[in-house]
């Protein structure tokens, strides 16, 4: 399978936050997932891939290629949406359209015209008018119309309506139809993850905690639920993360077939959402 | 890279009416005093159109939209270099419709008309502050820089009048007559073409140096 995405041992230091080699790669024609909570390093992953912070080590392969020597080819092939609009804000969607197009060689009005009418955008709106659900919509079409293989967004979904959020999914779901895409897109908020996500990275604290097909994930982890009895020093360490209370416990384990051997028949294992895996992995160990 | 020339008109529409206002304002205003009117119009219009096209740029955060897209920082870095020219030339034009303006409605005040000298000038104070400023707004931003762009800004002004009143000072008066002695004695396109090679020359260093800032600059 080509890689369309590929980042190996990424590195970037600033004053109070490291991003600790990171690897990952997205094949052509799915979408990864790219999760953790606020502050984990997604933005600073997508802006390093984009060229806008500069590496400290590591690699970066969009389309195979390397993101810097062949930048600007890259980008020509390449859309964006960042979480916060950054178009002038005082100029019309029409005229911010005609500033951005002139740079994509293959920019194409049609499929402009297409979305616009598609997300009920009018073209002689100022930018500064728009909602915030319509100036995302407005950033997907612009990010489209020059027909990128592979489209890069940075919390596209955050403070969105559910139904704006869902007509979102919905595109990049239309958008892989064509085999030869890919969408990798950072997010917070899991459920977008379980709607469309074929990969899911999951990053905190600056590094990879896991990056797996969405289905591998949802069948290797578990929610394990049992009697406090269970747990001495040893078994406890096949857990993630674990939460205790006077009457039992629930704990995240990577490993179904693991947790069912050591505990056979005393335990319950339930399937994890993807906001269970977050959560317990972010909080580690907690009593209650 | 002329994209993000026309795009940094674009963005200014509204200014550029403005500058013309300003303009018209000048040519009443500087009534008083000879010469200067043509050049004090032009150096403040492209001073303000160019910190008003950064500042746009600030204030939307754009610079990030910018260098998402497929062109080089080189490019971005060349488009504001080269976007003097530009206001310059749009800056005189403005000038020279405001006195036709006032002349062909017969308005009833002295107007100067821009001749070599004033483009000549102009070019040179236009690039020597913006050799010195655009370094510092790539560097830190434009923010950051507008302090100092004032001060420098205003300095601008002040030195000029500080040289002028050297010159009616007898300690200093036969030196500077010495000198514009020498000037005198070249034809004003030899003047002219020395004035805007030193312009040219400031700009390309000054352009090295934003270039060497800007590749590293984060965002």
């Amino acid at each position: 399978m080509e890689n369309i995405l590929e980042v190996t041992r990424l590195k970037k230091s600033f004053k109070d936050f490291t991003l600790k080699d990171i690897s990952f790669a997205l094949p052509r024609g799915y979408i990864m997932g790219f999760i953790g909570p606020n502050g984990a390093g997604k933005s600073t992953t997508i802006k390093l891939i984009m060229n806008l912070l500069k590496k400290d080590g590591g690699q970066i392969k969009v389309f195979d290629k390397d993101h810097i020597k062949y930048e600007k080819e890259i980008k020509n092939r390449i859309g964006f949406v960042y979480d916060e609009n950054h178009f002038y804000e005082e100029l019309t969607t029409r005229e911010m359209k005609s500033v951005i197009a002139p740079f994509y060689e293959s920019w194409d009005d049609k499929t402009f015209d297409r979305y616009m009418k598609h997300f009920k955008l009018s073209t002689n709106k100022k930018i500064k008018e728009l909602s915030k659900g319509m100036k995302m919509k407005y950033s997907l079409a612009m990010a489209l119309s020059h027909n990128p293989e592979l489209l890069i967004m940075d919390e596209p979904t955050s403070g969105l309506d559910p139904i704006v959020r869902s007509e979102l999914l919905d595109i990049l779901g239309d958008l892989i139809q064509d085999e030869n895409k890919s969408v990798f897109f950072s997010t917070h908020i899991t459920s977008d993850l379980d709607k469309v996500a074929d990969f899911v990275t999951f990053i905190h604290d600056g590094s990879i905690i896991l990056s797996a097909t969405k289905d591998d994930i949802l069948d290797n982890y578990g929610i394990v639920k049992g009697g406090m009895d269970l747990l001495n020093d040893q078994t406890q360490k096949v857990f993630i993360g674990i939460r205790k209370n006077n009457y039992g416990f629930e704990g995240l384990v990577d490993d179904r077939k693991k947790a069912r051997n050591l505990f056979r028949d005393n335990i319950v294992i339930d399937k994890p959402s993807l906001e269970d895996i977050m959560v317990y992995t972010v909080r580690g160990d907690q009593h209650v | 890279m002329y994209n993000l020339i026309i795009k940094d008109i674009l963005v200014q529409k509204k200014s550029l009416l403005f500058a013309l206002g300003y303009c018209f304002f000048l040519v009443f205003a500087f009534q008083s005093l000879e010469g200067v009117t043509p050049i004090a119009a032009s150096t403040v219009v492209v001073y303000f159109l160019i910190q008003n096209s950064f500042a746009y740029e600030d204030k939307n955060k754009s610079e990030i939209i910018i260098n998402s897209l497929p062109i080089s920082r080189k490019e971005i870095v060349l488009a504001k270099y080269l976007s003097i020219f530009v206001y310059i030339g749009l800056a005189i034009v403005a000038y020279m419709i405001a006195t036709l303006t006032v002349k062909v409605v017969r308005v009833p005040v002295k107007v100067e008309f821009p001749d070599l000298k004033d483009v000549t000038i102009t070019l040179l104070l236009v690039s020597l502050m913006n050799s010195i400023y655009m370094p510092i707004i790539f560097r830190i931003g434009y923010l950051k820089a507008k302090i100092f762009n004032m001060v420098m800004f205003l300095l601008f002004f002040f030195i000029p009048m500080g040289v002028a009143s050297l010159y009616e000072n007898p300690k200093y008066s036969a030196g500077i007559s010495d000198i514009t002695g020498i000037i005198s004695s070249f034809s004003d396109w030899q003047i002219a073409a020395l004035l805007a090679a030193i312009s040219l020359m400031l700009l390309f260093f000054s352009y090295s140096i934003s270039l060497g800032i800007y590749k590293n600059r984060e965002f």
